[in-house]
């Protein structure tokens, strides 16, 4: 309940108080007043109406008469008159007393008028009793008008003092608004500087606080920032030729050598550029610089149509072009190309063909490789390529085998999407710091007639075969409809791939996945995206952030590696966490690490290394204290 | 036309509402009572109120006086079992019965109705001594010959005891007055605002 709500009804009771208590003593008075008046006016009356009654010497007519015309002329509810030896009585009485006044109300006040008696003499002889009871309907009616005559004050003074102290506390309170509107953007990691300083002494400061802490964290966040980008751009930038260095190209290969990986393979090539000492004498380093870069520009062109391609210079004359989902004839015609383009370029230097070219080792990679292996291969097919007189060689990949695979895979993945036959397992994210586990992380497994299988083992396939996006429209289905799933009572992460992200069923299957989670109280969900997906695609992820957001469903981010140039979407976006493979972590400066720290505590983003394998990357990890981690050793040793 | 039509029909219902004796109220009389009761509203309205409407104040009060005494007296325990009880002008003729103040109502209004000042009537709570010497409270209405009054010959009795309607002086059997209050003139008494009430919604 926010603080108006509570002055505002606080308020509310304590002016209901007063002015029930006033209305209550008001009427109490008016009503002890008039039953005084009235009792005056009866003792008034019956003193001259027993006067009357002496002068007549007790005459039954004429005291018929004085009391009937004494009754007829006034406001009574009875006069009786009995004879003192108690013979004869005479009266008048009004049965049915008044209209006008609710029963409910003349049952509450009860307000009977005392009968009041007087004796009737003549001389030294008393007569008889003359009783006389007051009308109550003046009573009731006088009390009756008083009641709802109060009521509506009462009302119109609630009414109005709420409407005063409503203008009030809101202009009282106006800077609190302000406040508060600042404390949420705070909590979402926006950094917002209160321009207008409230006048309440109280609110001020605490507005001067918040500004100097948020000029703080924001000077934190930018330096941060600059420092990162600056130092990523440094490192994984070459000086000359501007592509991309050894640094980043082993950065990234993690995120493309993984069972799990979302291109299940695609083309390395490996280019050596020989002859570079005698171009060095015969023109120059700087004119050796030029030539550096009209071969790199001849890589851009030749590789712009292929997505998430990386061209690496690795050292002073071999280069790396990784192609991701690629084939071997999508690229030959392209490396001729870059082959007689370069010749040309040579020439131009004035350099012999000879002497100066280039080598293309050219090999098909499985994701299932490690990084090792794809270097390894690289040498080799360098070597071999360096050799032969095209200088181009070609490392064919044995694939006939998974050709016969491929279509018993796509019939026994169709299967599965018909029949829906997809179930989920958890691995653990664990603070390592103090054993906890922190999130369970969902992954898909198929169920097959014969065997159950892993994420890694039909997931790459799939994605090969273009059928990831149905797997996971059917998995994100199951989630959102079976009740029988038992969901961790830690924080559920599901990792959504790119391409399901662009596929046109998503957003609704999301939608409706988010509905479930926000409706219960004790399970919670974490979407993850990755980080090279937020980057390219940011106005898709500003569709789904606001979903999620309306869903109060976290975001969280996977495959960072810290290649942007500004990290201001981490703001906007305003992860949980961030995911970064162990190598990654491991390969970085000291520098480096503290910009990353400082980057990811200002914005209240947690930092999980992924891929965390063994005990030896785990004791790396927490030296430069990375504490909270995923992988298969995390799920072995928890 | 239509607005014509239209105002002619507005202004005879308000006339219609200030009326003595309206049709619906003869209805209800008839529906209520009996044809006589009936008969006896329509006569007020078209024979008593009609005929002597532009005569003087005496031959009003003499002709009232007469007209209404043919009622039978009948006291309020029997009519209404009540002590005491003021009838309307409505339920006194509709039941065709009622004690002196019954009486008294309806010449009042009947009068006030034919023009008669009722400033110059008064209800007055008289002992009436019968004729056979007992002494009994009772209520006539009295008209003022002037408006200050000096003796009994300033007052004519209208009784519902007597035909006659007489001087004060000459009702020897009127032996004292009790109280005298004025009509709907003065100062409003309960029962007088009861009274205006249930003469208002005729009361049948």
């Amino acid at each position: 309940m926010t603080l108006f709500k509570q002055m505002a009804i606080t308020i509310s009771l304590i002016i209901t108080l007063l002015l029930s208590s006033v209305m209550v003593i008001n009427y109490k008075e008016s009503q002890k007043y008039i039953e005084d008046e009235l009792y005056k006016n009866t003792v008034n009356s019956l003193s001259v109406l027993s006067n009357k009654l002496s002068q007549n010497g007790g005459e039954k007519a004429y005291i018929q008469s004085i009391i009937d015309s004494e009754f007829d002329s006034g406001y009574y509810k009875s006069i009786m008159y009995s004879s003192n030896d108690g013979n004869w009585t005479y009266g008048q009485e009004y049965g049915d007393l008044f209209k006008g006044v609710p029963n409910w109300f003349m049952y509450f006040v009860n307000a009977t008028p005392q009968v009041l008696s007087r004796d009737v003499s003549s001389g030294w002889n008393i007569l008889g009793k003359i009783y006389m009871q007051a009308d109550p309907s003046t009573l009731y009616m006088a009390l009756y008008k008083i009641f709802t005559d109060l009521v509506y004050l009462f009302i119109i003074s609630i009414i109005l003092s709420i409407i005063i102290f409503s203008i009030a506390i809101k202009i009282i309170l106006k800077p609190l608004i302000e406040m508060q509107k600042q404390a949420d953007a705070i909590a979402h990691n926006e950094f917002i500087i209160q321009k207008s300083i409230p006048k309440t002494v109280e609110f001020r400061d605490v507005v001067l606080a918040m500004n100097s802490m948020v000029k703080k964290v924001k000077f934190m966040f930018d330096n941060a920032n600059r420092q990162l980008a600056e130092q990523k751009k440094q490192d994984y930038t070459d000086s000359v030729t501007k592509l991309k260095s050894r640094e980043y190209l082993i950065d990234k290969l993690p995120h493309y050598l993984k069972p799990d990986a979302e291109k299940s393979g695609g083309i390395n090539i490996i280019i050596s550029f020989s002859g570079i000492i005698e171009a060095n004498k015969e023109l120059g380093r700087r004119e050796v610089d030029k030539l550096y870069m009209d071969i790199s520009n001849i890589f851009r062109d030749a590789t712009k149509e292929f997505d998430d391609t990386i061209i690496a210079r690795m050292n002073g004359t071999e280069f790396d072009i990784f192609i991701p989902h690629c084939s071997i004839d999508n690229v030959l015609d392209k490396i001729q190309w870059i082959q007689i383009r370069s010749i040309e370029t040579i020439k131009e230097y004035n350099l012999d063909k000879n002497d100066a070219y280039l080598s293309f080792g050219i090999y098909e990679y499985q994701h299932t490789q490690t990084i090792g292996e794809l270097f390894s291969m690289a040498d080799n097919t360098l070597q071999k390529a360096k050799s032969y007189p095209s200088h181009i060689y070609y490392q064919e990949f044995d694939n006939s085998q998974e050709i016969k695979g491929k279509d018993k895979w796509r019939e026994l993945l169709n299967k599965s999407i018909e029949e829906a036959s997809f179930s989920f397992i958890t691995n653990d994210v664990i603070d390592t710091k103090t054993n906890e586990q922190l999130d369970s992380v969902l992954n898909i497994v198929m169920n097959t007639q014969d065997k159950q299988y892993i994420h890694e083992e039909f997931m790459p396939i799939a994605i090969e075969l273009g059928l990831s996006a149905k797997i996971y429209s059917q998995a994100i289905s199951i989630l959102s409809e079976d009740k029988e799933i038992e969901f961790s009572a830690h924080i559920n992460t599901l990792r959504l791939p790119s391409d399901y992200l662009t596929s046109k069923s998503a957003y609704g299957e999301i939608k409706q996945l988010c509905m479930k989670f926000s409706s219960e109280e004790k399970q919670t969900l974490v979407l993850e995206i990755s980080d090279t997906f937020i980057r390219k695609n940011p106005a898709l992820v500003k569709i789904y952030k606001e979903l999620l957001d309306k869903h109060n469903i976290a975001i969280g981010i996977f495959e960072f590696i810290g290649e942007s140039e500004n990290y201001m979407y981490l703001q906007e976006i305003n992860p949980d966490y961030i995911k970064t493979d162990a190598s990654f972590l491991l390969s970085q400066t000291p520098q480096e690490l503290l910009a990353l720290e400082t980057l990811t505590k200002t914005l209240d983003i947690s930092l999980i290394a992924t891929g965390v394998t063994d005990e030896k990357t785990a004791k790396k990890l927490r030296s430069i204290d990375i504490y909270k981690m995923q992988g298969s050793y995390m799920s072995l040793s928890h | 036309m239509i607005i014509k039509a239209l105002l002619i029909l507005s202004l005879s219902l308000m006339l219609n509402a200030e009326e003595l004796i309206t049709p619906e109220l003869i209805d209800r009389a008839q529906k209520k009572y009996d044809n006589f009761a009936k008969n006896r509203f329509v006569y007020i309205r078209d024979e008593l109120l009609q005929k002597i409407k532009d005569k003087p104040d005496l031959i009003k009060l003499n002709f009232v006086n007469t007209k209404y005494n043919k009622i039978k007296y009948a006291s309020d325990k029997k009519t209404y079992n009540k002590n005491d009880y003021w009838a309307t002008l409505y339920e006194f003729v509709g039941k065709n019965r009622g004690d002196c103040e019954d009486y008294v109502i309806a010449k009042y209004y009947t009068l006030k109705e034919l023009g008669v000042d009722p400033h110059k009537m008064k209800f007055l709570y008289v002992i009436y001594k019968t004729k056979r010497g007992e002494k009994q409270s009772h209520m006539v209405l009295a008209y003022l010959k002037t408006a200050t009054p000096k003796s009994r010959d300033d007052y004519l009795i209208l009784d519902n005891n007597n035909y006659l309607v007489l001087p004060a002086s000459k009702r020897p059997n009127l032996i004292k007055i009790i109280h005298m209050i004025n009509g709907d003139t003065g100062a409003k008494s309960k029962k007088w605002k009861q009274l205006e009430i249930d003469m208002k919604r005729k009361k049948l």
